[in-house]
């Protein structure tokens, strides 16, 4: 199979699924809402439109942003190993859902816009210290500057864990750690699409031209790239959408670290090919998983377990498998 | 400056953020269409500065740099890649591209932000490795080659650039006798076809025939420059190594050894 019959395949994939997962749940039995249902029953169809939809459009909203995320990220720091929320905006969103959590005895809506403050302020706060560091090139102040904001909010989130009221308010703080979309009504879903939208539009527009932020600095350079404002660009554009599905969905590992992977194993490195490699397999990944979350079991599966879990099982079965790259 | 000059570079003067010693100190010098410099000098004489400088990746404190005819100052980015290319010395490859997406790259400056490589630069980037001998390695991961390897498909993405002025950072090192014979022959090739070349080097005996002028550097400074046949003596290498160094001519061919070697 060629590459762009790769992706078509992919596009294809997530709609089919899609489509099947509207009508996956526990209405009327387990595991299968009938079609047919939708015109006779209000209370399915309310629940297919008002429940499901927005929560599989959030889904894959969330993996497909993660994703796109971690494949940036993954090229501009040129280090397979990172992971989108490595700036501060994971650790920092978990901070202010907490503080939300403990001090403001938040509604939802409270606690998401929280996380999403405390995102942002991790990734300015990362910034910020970068150009203050002393020590290595921009990539690795950059990386620093992240690990050490994460630590700053990580302490500040263990602090509000301790604080809790370990009956009421601890179990909402880890529940929301773990991540989940279970909440998530259209109200989310349309927060999320500005982010989300614009974010991925402005990946995909630059999708040739991020390759050249794999190479070393003079050789970008010497390529014609403003290295310091294209790297910023694409960062802040990735960045913005993760701070945004972190603060709706908590934080869901493994997403924006493993489906570039995947992505780049069957597509190649070529952002050509592989940023809509990955936008696609992560919205599919993380719908599947939610689906799965949602309906397996009488009550949510925290979504954070699933992806961590099937994720290292699929990665791990793909990496033993060679010669899995498409045709060019 | 001379029309025929695609560089002229006047009094260039640099130091690092915060350093007083200047690394390259009141160079110039100047290179017309198809002609080759080599640049030779010690570890740290500033040699691989002066590069970047002429690529306008460092920014000189003071001293002038024409670029056919204009400011390098002036000149934007874009613009600049489209003369001037680069071959580093030595560069890390982070992911799996193939060795035909990794020449394509060197397109960029031809292409606008927004903008996708075209058939014709695809065509210009195959053409670029044909013309290195490295078709063999096309779909080959950028991953899986070997140093020397690496080392032609970086001169291809340079040469998929068309720039007319490719500045090369040593790029003898680490090579075998017939990889080393190969770079020169592109050199020769190059400058033939009228692309200016500059390359650093630390092995005066592979600059003659090559190189048109030779540029010694010591600390910062230039020690000679001229023709490579008027600058290449006994004297001027051993000022600029600091060690006694003998040149022996033999039928027109200049050897060139160190003192405690004879």
């Amino acid at each position: 199979m060629g590459r762009r019959a790769g992706l078509a395949f992919l596009l294809a994939g997530l709609l089919v699924i899609a489509g099947i997962s509207l009508f996956i749940g526990r209405y009327p039995a387990p595991y299968w809402t009938p079609p047919s249902l939708l015109g006779s029953d209000e209370l399915a169809r309310r629940l297919v439109l008002s429940l499901r939809l927005p929560r599989l459009l959030t889904a894959i909203m969330m993996g497909s942003s993660l994703a796109a995320a971690g494949l940036i990220f993954q090229m501009v720091f040129r280090n397979p190993l990172v992971e989108p929320g490595l700036l501060g905006v994971s650790q920092g969103a978990a901070f202010g859902a907490a503080l939300s959590i403990l001090a403001l005895q938040a509604s939802p809506l409270m606690t998401e816009f929280s996380a999403a403050v405390f995102a942002l302020l991790g990734l300015s706060l990362s910034f910020l210290l970068a150009r203050r560091l002393r020590y290595g090139g921009w990539v690795l102040r950059l990386i620093l500057a992240g690990i050490a904001v994460s630590a700053l909010f990580g302490a500040g989130v263990g602090m509000l864990k301790y604080a809790a009221d370990p009956l009421s308010e601890l179990p909402e703080i880890t529940f929301w750690l773990l991540g989940g979309l279970w909440g998530v009504t259209w109200q989310e879903a349309l927060f999320l699409l500005p982010p989300v939208g614009l974010s991925l539009i402005l990946a995909w527009a630059l999708r040739w031209r991020m390759n050249l932020l794999t190479l070393s600095d003079e050789s970008a350079i010497s390529l014609g790239s403003r290295l310091g404002r294209e790297r910023s660009l694409v960062l802040i554009g990735a960045v913005v959408a993760v701070a945004a599905v972190t603060a709706v969905g908590g934080i869901v590992g493994w997403v924006g670290l493993i489906i570039p992977h995947v992505a780049r194993r069957l597509f190649g490195a070529n952002a050509t090919y592989a940023l809509p490699a990955a936008i696609l397999t992560g919205g599919i990944f993380v719908l599947v998983c939610d689906t799965a979350a949602r309906a397996l079991l009488g009550g949510e599966i925290p979504l954070g377990v699933l992806t961590s879990f099937l994720g290292a099982l699929g990665f791990a079965l793909l990496m033993m498998h060679t010669g899995l790259r498409l045709r060019p | 400056m001379s029309d025929n000059d695609l560089l002229c570079v006047e009094d260039l003067r640099f130091a690092y953020d915060g350093e007083r010693t200047p690394v390259v100190d009141g160079v110039s010098l100047r290179l017309g269409r198809g002609e080759v410099l080599a640049i030779l000098g010690p570890n740290g004489a500033g040699k691989t500065t002066l590069l970047y400088i002429l690529l306008g990746i460092l920014k000189a404190q003071s001293g002038q740099i024409w670029l056919d005819g204009r400011e390098l100052s002036a000149c934007p980015r874009n613009e600049i890649s489209r003369v001037v290319g680069l071959v580093p010395q030595s560069e890390h490859v982070a992911f799996e591209y193939s060795v035909e997406e990794y020449v394509l790259m060197g397109r960029a400056p031809h292409l606008g932000m927004l903008e996708l490589p075209t058939q014709d630069d695809d065509r210009l980037a195959v053409e670029a490795l044909d013309q290195l001998g490295l078709m063999a390695l096309r779909h080959r991961s950028m991953l899986e080659l070997s140093g020397g390897e690496r080392q032609m498909v970086v001169l291809a993405r340079a040469l998929a650039q068309q720039a007319r002025l490719l500045l090369m950072d040593e790029p003898l090192a680490h090579l075998d006798l017939s990889n080393k014979g190969r770079i020169l022959a592109v050199i020769r090739r190059l400058s033939e076809a009228g692309v200016a070349v500059v390359f650093t080097t630390h092995e005066p005996d592979m600059v003659q025939g090559v190189a048109h002028r030779l540029l010694l550097m010591r600390e910062g400074q230039v020690v000679a420059s001229g023709r490579t046949e008027a600058v290449l003596t006994s004297e001027a290498l051993s000022q600029t190594y600091g060690v006694p160094i003998r040149v022996i001519d033999v039928e027109g061919v200049s050897l060139v050894r160190l003192e405690a070697m004879l």
